[in-house]
């Protein structure tokens, strides 16, 4: 080929196969900086180190009802309840602190989030209750809104299986508050570990651990129940 | 060359590179639709899991809903049936509405919903339909189901699916709870249990963009003073 449109046309095609090579030879540069995910993963921690708070500052009302607290009768395995409660959190803050670091983010710092009693709040045992109640029910939704929010699946499904353990917590506290459901003292005592058994809704990671704030199992290992 | 040629070339030159624009342009939107396409059909299989898994729970909470409203004389449960049956009732229609989000879900993506006919109740090897084994069916169904929408937000692509799914999911953790703690005695009903049954969960799914119907819409509990 020698006249100028047959060069055009092998200037375009070979541009068009240089093009091609270097589409497919060279790939994307590794990303550097943090995840469009970590603002959003950050805030979810944010929010559980603020719970942990929450639950450190109504365990001191717990522990100690203030006089005359009309359910300071129940305030011994609300104690336990509350403790535990507050180490699933833990999980989860674990897990979202790890996932921002795996996003090349920088996790808030526990030491960085306050907690505030909200307005109207006094010291009783039932406002406790319904303290943490609100506050789980604000969590879920959060947890929700930020499953739509995130990117990786990765990011969702961490927050989805932290959101099904908040609206457990959610929905213990909401049917007793309601009176729909109450306590057995001795059944209450003898599964205390089981309100809410694990921290996760599908196991994290290897799933492995047990040790309070160390848990990565999900209902998976929660044994089915048989049939008599 | 004559400036007529070198004019021409440029003409060809500019036209020839807006028209290799313009196919790597058509050829990415193709791609990216050819994609979007698959994400689709990738997601409407998942949701159908799903879909399959509510028709499941429907089926077993219309086949236990007699039972639990009157059961056996000999059942040693039977005390809890009444109670029972409303908690299995109000679930039953939580259910019902799941399975219509995920078909109105499933059918967005151009997929074909499974037909609810086609799902069938199957009682376990060894099964009685009592009191207390139905609630043990319907706590292992709950934890099952909780399990696999949040699984499913693994591979789920869009975002508007990830949503649905965790919405549910939360409530089938609710489910699952409620009856579980029944079940290992640590709670029975409440006094309050008859007349608002349907607080034993709230609302159908947690939350979804545009939906009021979700937990957000549960007002919070007021402090007070002792």
């Amino acid at each position: 080929m020698t006249d100028s449109n047959s060069l055009s046309r092998r200037s375009l095609l070979g541009g068009l196969a240089v093009t091609g090579a270097a589409a497919v030879g060279c790939g994307e540069d590794a990303p550097t900086g943090p995840s469009a995910d970590v603002p959003t993963l950050n805030a979810l921690l944010t929010a559980e180190y603020q719970a942990i708070k929450a639950y450190e500052a109504g365990l001191a009302v717990l522990r100690a009802p203030p006089m005359g607290d009309p359910q300071a009768a129940f305030s011994a395995p609300l104690v336990v309840i509350a403790g535990n409660w507050q180490n699933q959190h833990r999980d989860h803050a674990r897990e979202l602190a790890a996932l921002i670091v795996t996003n090349r983010g920088t996790a808030v710092l526990e030491s960085a989030v306050m907690f505030t009693a909200p307005q109207g709040f006094t010291p009783s045992v039932a406002n406790v209750l319904k303290l943490a109640c609100n506050a789980e029910k604000a969590a879920a939704v959060a947890y929700n809104g930020a499953v739509r929010a995130l990117n990786s699946t990765n990011s969702r499904f961490l927050a989805g299986t932290i959101e099904g353990d908040e609206t457990q917590h959610f929905i213990v506290l909401y049917t007793i508050l309601k009176g729909i459901v109450a306590p057995d003292p001795a059944g209450l005592i003898t599964n205390i570990g089981e309100v809410v058994p694990r921290s996760f809704v599908s196991q994290v990671g290897a799933g492995t651990g047990s040790a309070p704030g160390m848990d990565q199992r999900g209902l998976q290992t929660v044994a089915d129940f048989t049939y008599t | 060359m004559s400036n007529e040629d070198l004019s021409r070339r440029d003409a060809l030159g500019g036209g020839a590179a807006a028209l290799l624009a313009g196919v790597g342009a058509a050829l990415a939107v193709s791609a990216a639709g050819r994609e979007a396409e698959a994400q689709g059909a990738g997601d409407a299989a998942v949701l159908n899991t799903l879909l399959r898994a509510e028709y499941d729970a429907i089926r077993t909470y219309e086949a236990a809903s007699g039972s639990l409203g009157m059961p056996d004389m000999a059942d040693p449960d039977r005390a809890l049936g009444p109670a029972a049956a409303l908690i299995a009732g109000h679930y039953l229609a939580q259910h019902r509405d799941h399975a219509t989000r995920l078909r109105d879900m499933i059918m967005s993506m151009q997929g074909t919903p499974v037909d609810q006919s086609t799902i069938l109740f199957m009682a376990p090897a060894g099964f009685r339909l009592t009191v207390r084994n139905i609630l043990r069916l319907a706590c292992n169904k709950e934890k099952g189901a909780a399990i696999a929408y949040m699984n499913s937000l693994k591979t789920l692509s869009s975002q508007a699916a990830a949503e649905l799914a965790a919405a549910i999911g939360g409530v089938e953790t609710q489910h699952f709870i409620v009856i579980y703690l029944l079940l290992k005695g640590a709670a029975g009903p409440g006094m309050m249990a008859a007349s608002m049954i349907s607080e034993v969960s709230p609302r159908a799914i947690v939350g979804v963009t545009g939906d009021s119907m979700g937990l957000a819409g549960v007002p919070d509990f007021t402090y007070m003073p002792l």
